[in-house]
């Protein structure tokens, strides 16, 4: 049988391959265990690691730049309002305000954590950080849609419910979603003009809404199905554009380094 | 086991890196050159903040970039220019770290407070650090950088900005943590990494130059290194090194092939072979 000193014996066994260490083999099963079985389900939408991070630490470092936005939002406020109790330029202020408080929560928020020189060590830890990015834009658009309502049920009761507050609502939301859509697809160029391409643009469009004195005739002749329609497809590329951030590769200087 | 298989780096038309090629075990390497050289391309690109234009970098066997978080769970990093929230305490910071790092509340706290005492900050640990001196706020950064307990520790220039007392103090620090994992130390000050680091790594027109002892690395100039008086004009051949104020006045370190008149021969030290190394590169040229 297997004798050791039959020089064919010796033969055979002196061209087998080495063994396998320990090492060597448990890397070989684990590498085809992944690849054979599913992959482990997502913790939520955004695969957020609840147990782990929670919500609470979404703003650490970035509390200020809450209050700050708040505070600039109600100051957006006041000229609408006054518009509401005047009745004039109403709807070309519901569309540009609307979006104020996203706006100030995503340019504070940026710009704060781009000055605390924090951004580059935070892109070596665990958790991914355009995920916590992600996350605290979703977190903004739902705290700016609950501002919107907020803020169309103050105007329409200013202006005595002059307009109809279902069309109102439509108009917030469309702008809202609009900017906040735009906002996150324009970053994908990673260029430092991005990040101010479009508060330029709403501010260029509502000056020439202001100015036009046809803008609220203009307006009040959309229907109001219209403005859903828009606000629902704006929604739909905003939330794309939150997953699309949560979900995309690591690029050399991170999705906040410009070229 | 980390490995830098033929790395190069170009940004544009200029090479930061060309043809590196490293093995890092457990211990402490010290990334040593003039400013500009490429150490915190490479730390960079160690911590996946960069990628390699060409070559690889691989943690036992498998490319850094692809194990994504897995290898970033390994990692401690402390940045060069580390940022911190003066409105925080360390004990806040850190846990925010381990939060960060995946780890639950009950298995952080405790390690928190170990870490805090093993960098010494434990009594100030409740307190914003907006009231931290540069040595406290280094602390800190070497604190965050070790949460995780990490196999890898890259630490970029850690010891810029801090005093002699905390200098020597850090240095007990890596030493300390060394003991089972791979410290990666980039610094320009080569008296931090002289006495804890057991491989010197240095950078020379953008390749490696070498990888070894800081012994070895001195050899090259055994009997080669000598003291003359400050007066003395040096002959062609002669390069300086440093200065140095004597018992009997300022003396001047040199390199010298043949024995000077008036030469004292002395040990050659890792600064001098720095100088030796680099003698070529002006001020503020990249090497």
């Amino acid at each position: 049988m297997n004798d050791q000193s039959d020089p064919l014996f010796l033969a055979i066994e002196g061209t087998r391959p080495s063994l396998p260490t320990d090492a060597e083999r448990e890397r070989s099963i684990a590498a085809v265990l992944d690849a054979a079985l599913p992959q482990r389900a997502r913790r939520g939408w955004l695969g957020w690691p609840l147990r782990e991070f929670p919500p609470s630490l979404l703003f650490f470092g970035v509390e200020d730049c809450l209050f700050l936005a708040m505070l600039f939002a109600g100051l957006c406020l006041a000229p609408a309002a006054l518009a509401a109790v005047q009745n004039t330029l109403l709807p070309a202020l519901l569309f540009l305000v609307s979006p104020a408080l996203y706006l100030a929560l995503h340019l504070l928020t940026t710009w704060k954590e781009s000055m605390s020189g924090m951004l580059e060590w935070k892109r070596t830890c665990r958790v991914p950080l355009q995920k916590v990015t992600a996350l605290r834009m979703f977190v903004f658009g739902g705290a700016s849609v609950v501002a919107c309502v907020a803020m169309s049920a103050v105007l329409w009761q200013l202006s005595n419910r002059a307009l109809p507050f279902a069309w109102m609502l439509g108009v917030s939301f469309s702008s809202l979603f609009l900017y906040a859509a735009l906002s996150l697809a324009v970053q994908r160029a990673r260029r430092r003009w991005a990040l101010f391409a479009v508060p330029t643009v709403w501010v260029v469009l509502g000056a020439v809404l202001l100015r036009w004195e046809g803008a609220a005739t203009f307006l009040l002749q959309v229907p109001t199905y219209v403005f859903l329609l828009v606000a629902f497809c704006a929604l739909l590329l905003f939330l794309g554009e939150v997953r699309r951030l949560a979900t995309s590769r690591p690029v050399e200087g991170g999705f906040h380094a410009v070229r | 086991m980390l490995s830098v298989e033929h790395v190069t780096k170009r940004f544009g038309t200029f090479t930061a890196l060309e043809d590196v090629s490293l093995t890092f075990e457990p211990g402490v390497y010290g990334l040593v050159a003039p400013n500009g050289a490429g150490k915190t391309t490479l730390i960079k690109m160690l911590a996946t903040l960069l990628f390699p234009t060409e070559g690889q970098i691989l943690w036992d066997g498998e490319d850094i970039v692809s194990l994504g978080e897995s290898y970033r769970a390994r990692l401690g990093y402390l940045p060069q220019e580390f940022g911190y929230y003066p409105a925080y305490t360390p004990r806040q910071f850190l846990r925010y770290v381990a939060a960060l790092q995946r780890i639950p509340r009950t298995v952080a706290d405790p390690r928190i407070d170990e870490l805090l005492e093993t960098v010494g900050i434990a009594e100030v640990a409740d307190k914003k650090m907006r009231q931290f001196s540069g040595g406290m706020l280094q602390r800190v950064g070497i604190a965050q950088a070790m949460v995780n307990d990490p196999e890898l520790l890259i630490l970029d220039e850690p010891t810029s900005g801090l005093d002699p007392r905390e200098r020597v103090r850090f240095r007990n620090l890596v030493h300390a943590l060394a003991a089972d994992r791979i410290v990666i130390l980039s610094t320009h000050i080569v008296s931090d990494v002289e006495t804890i680091a057991g491989q010197i790594v240095m950078f020379r027109d953008h390749r490696l130059h070498c990888c070894d002892s800081a012994s070895n690395i001195c050899a090259q100039l055994q009997d080669r290194v000598f003291e003359v008086p400050a007066n003395m004009a040096l002959a062609p051949g002669q390069l300086l090194l440093s200065e140095r104020e004597g018992a009997q006045g300022p003396v001047l370190r040199i390199a010298s092939d043949e024995p000077p008149a008036q030469g004292t021969p002395v040990a050659a030290c890792l600064e001098d072979a720095f100088l030796y190394i680099y003698r070529d590169v002006e001020e503020g040229e990249r090497p």
